[in-house]
């Protein structure tokens, strides 16, 4: 076996679907919750972040250099919606950068989020310190006209993450 | 045909051993062609004869693992590029042993007897090209499509055999034979159908994964399962000893050779047979474990709709709950059912002609099913007895989409002690890493039918069907 310890590298890539979500306005609204006659600006309204907590779990292997979350975004309000990804402390200090989706039109259907989200080895590192995954959101008002928080609560959006990661089998 | 058909594995003695001459153990190729003219003979108790056999379907070691080149020529490499370039959509290992106790003969007049007592085993792998692109490339290659392991498995089988040939010259031109084989289980292992598909859109928001098969086992192994009815352990039977594996007689079977050899002329003559055409039914200690697991995987779900605003879970909690459902999922259901195996196979055709006094021409084919598929080899060869002493038989094979089987048998005689020895690729042994085919064998007889010395003419009898 010590003769195979120069081999050279098998790396296939493996593919699964890590998480999904779909998320009414009105759940994810920031308190005190905007009157249903309040215009949503162009620069946007954040809403409160989906906190997934990780604690207990490790999401590195010594297997894995790399990773890919490629994501699918399903946007059913009549607003654009820009989508950011990043590792928080309990105390909510992000860790390392984020990966912003850039926007996502009103009505898209399944919208790949392009390029993937790209995680390193420092990326990993800053997610095995963070307690938790942040998911935030940002309603911005589309460029064809004003709408109101109201027109807009009862609506939802869904996202859809999967990865993909090259495995360096020698080294699992 | 049904039988032959079925047959899920293969082995084979050398195809060089059918035409030679004056070995009386021709007659495990074609019952009809006892190499044995008159008197009778036993071989070398404990060491009748010994056959070896490994083969794949034009794979070789070398093929997966070899000498690296450049930083890495100070090392063994694992190469699947190679490796898949040698592949076959379905793809086949095979190895197989047979140890023959005893075994004895007795030619008078136009009848021939004998029995032999028989240890054989063989174990088989098979395996789709597809399972090895999976290792090779992952799943990610595949989204937006359906993957297909293709079938794969295996099995392995001990079996003690006892056997009684008949062989009878009906006329000057006809000789038919036959053999009944009673056999007796000791192990097996058997996989039938054993597959996974994975499915996943265009998308990535799923994976579809079903898993189907089924293992039969029959063996001194008692299987420890959790409330669930997950296998948590094997272990030897208690109080089971060597003895009482050697001395099994519960899983009984029982085969048959049928043979002929006709001859079209003083010069030429045409043969066939039908090996082991027979099964086993395994009853003892047996085991079944049955797959039939789907599971829809999504990956985890961010919001708990029962709960408004949405609830979050904690990663841990849902890792270890989603484990216990894809295990649970994927759980073999398990029985005590008894299951039969079939004997491997196998028809040969041959022609053989007297060029001259001294050397006879051969061809022959040979039929193996394996996997549901067709596997045939084609072997010429020259024999040869010489002053009834040096029996030599030269060959060239086509075996498995291999063409560089070179061949020899060779059997010497002094007085009434032979012994033989026949292999269908001579260079195999000394390049294991490169061989696609190697069998081998070797056995040791006391002849009494007067020759051996040197001085009998009967070689040339054109009356006897055996072949010399």
């Amino acid at each position: 076996m010590n003769k195979l310890s120069k081999t050279n590298e098998i790396i296939p890539d493996f593919f699964a679907p890590f998480a999904y979500g779909t998320f009414k306005v009105s759940d994810l609204a920031p308190t005190p919750a905007p009157a249903d006659n309040f215009p949503i600006p162009v620069i946007g309204i954040n809403l409160d972040p989906v906190i997934i907590s990780k604690s207990g779990t490790s999401f590195s292997s010594a297997a894995i250099d790399s990773v890919y979350l490629i994501t699918h975004f399903t946007n059913d309000t009549p607003c654009d919606v820009e989508f950011e990804l990043s590792f928080v402390t309990a105390s909510g200090i992000q860790i390392g950068k984020s990966f912003p989706s850039g926007k996502i039109a009103a009505g898209a259907k399944d919208f790949p989020i392009l390029p993937l989200f790209g995680l390193g080895l420092p990326d990993q590192n800053n997610l095995d310190q963070a307690t938790d995954i942040k998911l935030s959101f940002k309603l911005i008002s589309p460029a064809t006209g004003n709408i109101v928080y109201g027109a807009v609560k009862s609506n939802q959006f869904s996202v859809k993450i999967s990865f993909y990661a090259p495995v360096n089998l020698q080294r699992l | 045909m049904v039988l032959l058909l079925g047959s899920q594995v293969l082995f084979a003695q050398p195809n060089s051993l059918y035409f030679m001459k004056g070995i009386p153990q021709t007659k495990d190729l074609n019952p009809a062609r006892p190499g044995i003219s008159g008197g009778f003979y036993f071989s070398m108790p404990l060491f009748s004869k010994l056959d070896l056999s490994v083969n794949t379907n034009n794979w070789a070691y070398n093929d997966l693992i070899h000498w690296g080149t450049g930083l890495r020529s100070d090392s063994l490499v694992i190469d699947l590029d190679k490796f898949r370039e040698s592949l076959d959509n379905k793809n086949f290992i095979y190895e197989s042993a047979a140890f023959t106790i005893l075994e004895g003969g007795y030619k008078k007049g136009k009848n021939f007897f004998a029995v032999s007592l028989t240890e054989r085993e063989f174990t088989s792998l098979f395996f789709s090209e597809n399972l090895v692109n999976l290792l090779q490339f992952g799943n990610y290659p595949y989204v937006g499509q359906t993957y297909y392991s293709g079938n794969g498995g295996g099995g392995a089988q001990h079996y003690r055999e006892f056997a009684f040939n008949y062989s009878r010259d009906v006329d000057k031109k006809l000789t038919v034979g036959g053999a009944a084989k009673i056999l007796f289980g000791m192990a097996a292992v058997r996989t039938n159908g054993m597959n996974f598909k994975i499915t996943s859109p265009d998308n990535g928001e799923s994976l579809d994964v079903t898993a189907t098969g089924r293992v039969n086992i029959s063996a001194p192994v008692s299987f420890n399962y959790s409330a669930f009815g997950e296998i948590t352990s094997a272990n030897s039977l208690p109080n089971y000893t060597a003895k009482d594996y050697l001395i099994n007689f519960s899983n009984p079977g029982i085969a048959v050779d049928l043979g002929f050899a006709y001859r079209i002329n003083k010069k030429t003559e045409i043969s066939a047979s039908i090996i082991d055409l027979g099964m086993i039914g395994w009853k003892s200690n047996v085991t079944r474990f049955t797959e039939q697991g789907h599971y829809l995987y999504r990956g985890i779900n961010l919001n708990d709709s029962r709960q408004n605003p949405p609830v979050i879970p904690q990663f841990t909690a849902v890792i270890d709950s989603l484990n216990d459902v894809i295990s649970r999922e994927f759980r073999p259901a398990h029985s005590e059912a008894n299951f039969a195996t079939l004997l491997p196979a196998k028809i040969y055709f041959g022609i053989d002609h007297q060029l001259n006094d001294i050397v006879n021409v051969s061809a022959l084919t040979r039929i193996r099913i394996t996997n549901n598929r067709i596997h045939t080899s084609l072997t010429g060869s020259a024999n040869t007895l010489l002053w009834e002493r040096l029996s030599l038989s030269a060959s060239y094979s086509m075996m498995e989409s291999t063409y560089d089987n070179l061949g020899l048998g060779l059997g010497i005689r002094a007085g009434i002690f032979q012994i033989y020895t026949a292999a269908d690729n001579l260079f195999s042994p000394f390049y294991p890493s490169k061989a696609r085919n190697m069998n081998l064998r070797i056995g040791i007889n006391f002849i009494f039918d007067g020759k051996g010395n040197g001085k009998s003419e009967s070689w040339l009898n054109p009356n006897c069907h055996c072949p010399y």
